[in-house]
């Protein structure tokens, strides 16, 4: 990709971002997997996941990662720049102005918009990420979307139900609601994931 | 043009190395605390406000608001406000690159060594399939909580409702905040036509 792409590609999400940096992954999924095809849907997994662990804003280490595999350090430099600037001079001219307004109905307006595109953006993600973990067949988002349109529900060939996944996904769910950090959860997931893998490997 | 001396009470922190602070304070504050924008918020309030004595109680609730109105990242955000009331731009300039780079060099590094997608490792597989289990509970749990929020109206209802079902045929995510943030401005401005004294 070249630069002028990439830092106008992360200036639009970073444009579009209402409501925080959650709210972004459906629309580095729809760009990065379905439309560019730079990503595989496994890898944006494994992505998003690491970006969490990683020090930092999530959606900066993604970015960094993404710029970096297109163009190197300067390509990453540039991802982070993307979402940096439009941020840098919207809320320049915010942090003025916003005393003035802040109880005016544009500005509640526009908070109820954010917080009702923050909430349908995290749903869009669960069934993502539950498609590549709990459940594994190489069936993309769209096409079980489309399944539930037209009420065919043939599965495919390898589809399967992974019972650790869902374990992992009931016990980080009771976990994380109990305040624990993601990071501390993701963690264990890993450890759990690999410490049963080489269980079976080893000794059965 | 900067502000000089913001301080009640003792500081550590003088007009000359106001700047360095900032990067430096931004910079730990990224690379240590775990959870994303939404966890700095209490510890910029520690540093700033608190331990330092840089930024006024009010202030800091300023800054959670323009993070939740302005698009972008909230880390992002919030240090360029929290720069900005004290250095101004060369205050949020040197903020953001105190968030920014632990996540550049780190995350660089890591695709340098690393690429994310199929591992040869079984039990690196393994270890990753969980993890995304695990992102989507956490997901859930996000959702849950913002749910507490947002499903609170039949108006509410039902625009979640409608974008859910046109995701399932295929609209491109992207719509969504184009669409919402209109609509909510729209139906306050209806609300407010309708019975004014509700909103000012």
């Amino acid at each position: 990709m070249n630069y002028f792409i990439l830092f106008f590609t992360f200036a639009k999400f970073s444009l579009l971002s209402f409501g925080g940096g959650y709210v972004v992954i459906p629309l580095l999924y729809e760009t990065f997997v379905n439309d560019l095809k730079i990503l595989s849907h496994i890898e944006f997994g494994n992505l998003i996941s690491i970006s969490q662990v990683l020090p930092g804003p999530t959606s900066i280490n993604t970015s960094t990662y993404i710029g970096y595999t297109q163009n190197g350090i300067f390509g990453s430099i540039v991802s982070a720049l993307g979402f940096i600037i439009p941020s840098l001079i919207l809320t320049s001219i915010a942090v003025s102005i916003l005393k003035k307004y802040e109880d005016s109905w544009f500005i509640q307006g526009f908070l109820k918009g954010a917080r009702l595109c923050a909430f349908v953006m995290i749903l869009y993600s669960i069934p993502l990420f539950f498609n590549m973990s709990v459940i594994s067949n190489a069936v993309s988002i769209k096409d079980i979307f489309s399944m539930f349109a037209k009420k065919t529900f043939i599965l495919p060939d390898n589809f399967s139900f992974n019972i650790l996944e869902f374990f992992i996904f009931i016990l980080c769910f009771v976990l994380i609601k109990k305040g624990i950090s993601a990071t501390k959860a993701i963690i264990l997931s890993a450890v759990i994931g690999c410490g049963v893998s080489l269980f079976k490997y080893y000794i059965l | 043009m900067y502000n000089q001396f913001r301080h009640i009470g003792e500081a550590k922190v003088k007009p000359s190395n106001i700047l360095s602070f900032i990067f430096i304070s931004f910079f730990k504050i990224s690379l240590f605390v775990i959870g994303g924008g939404f966890a700095m918020m209490p510890v910029i309030e520690d540093v700033f406000c608190n331990k330092n004595k840089l930024l006024k109680k009010e202030e800091i609730l300023d800054m959670i608001a323009i993070t939740q109105i302005i698009p972008g990242l909230t880390a992002i955000n919030a240090a360029i406000f929290v720069g900005h009331k004290l250095a101004g731009i060369k205050g949020s300039v040197f903020a953001v690159l105190g968030v920014v780079l632990p996540s550049l060099i780190i995350a660089s590094i890591a695709a340098a060594l690393f690429s994310f997608g199929e591992f040869n490792n079984p039990h690196i597989t393994q270890a990753l399939s969980c993890v995304r289990a695990c992102v989507a509970s956490l997901f859930c749990v996000i959702a849950y909580r913002i749910g507490k929020n947002v499903l609170n109206s039949a108006f509410n209802y039902v625009v979640i409702t409608l974008f859910l079902i046109a995701l399932f045929l295929g609209m491109p995510p992207v719509m969504v905040p184009l669409i919402s943030i209109p609509t909510g401005i729209i139906y306050t401005l209806i609300i407010k036509l309708l019975r004014p004294k509700d909103i000012l």
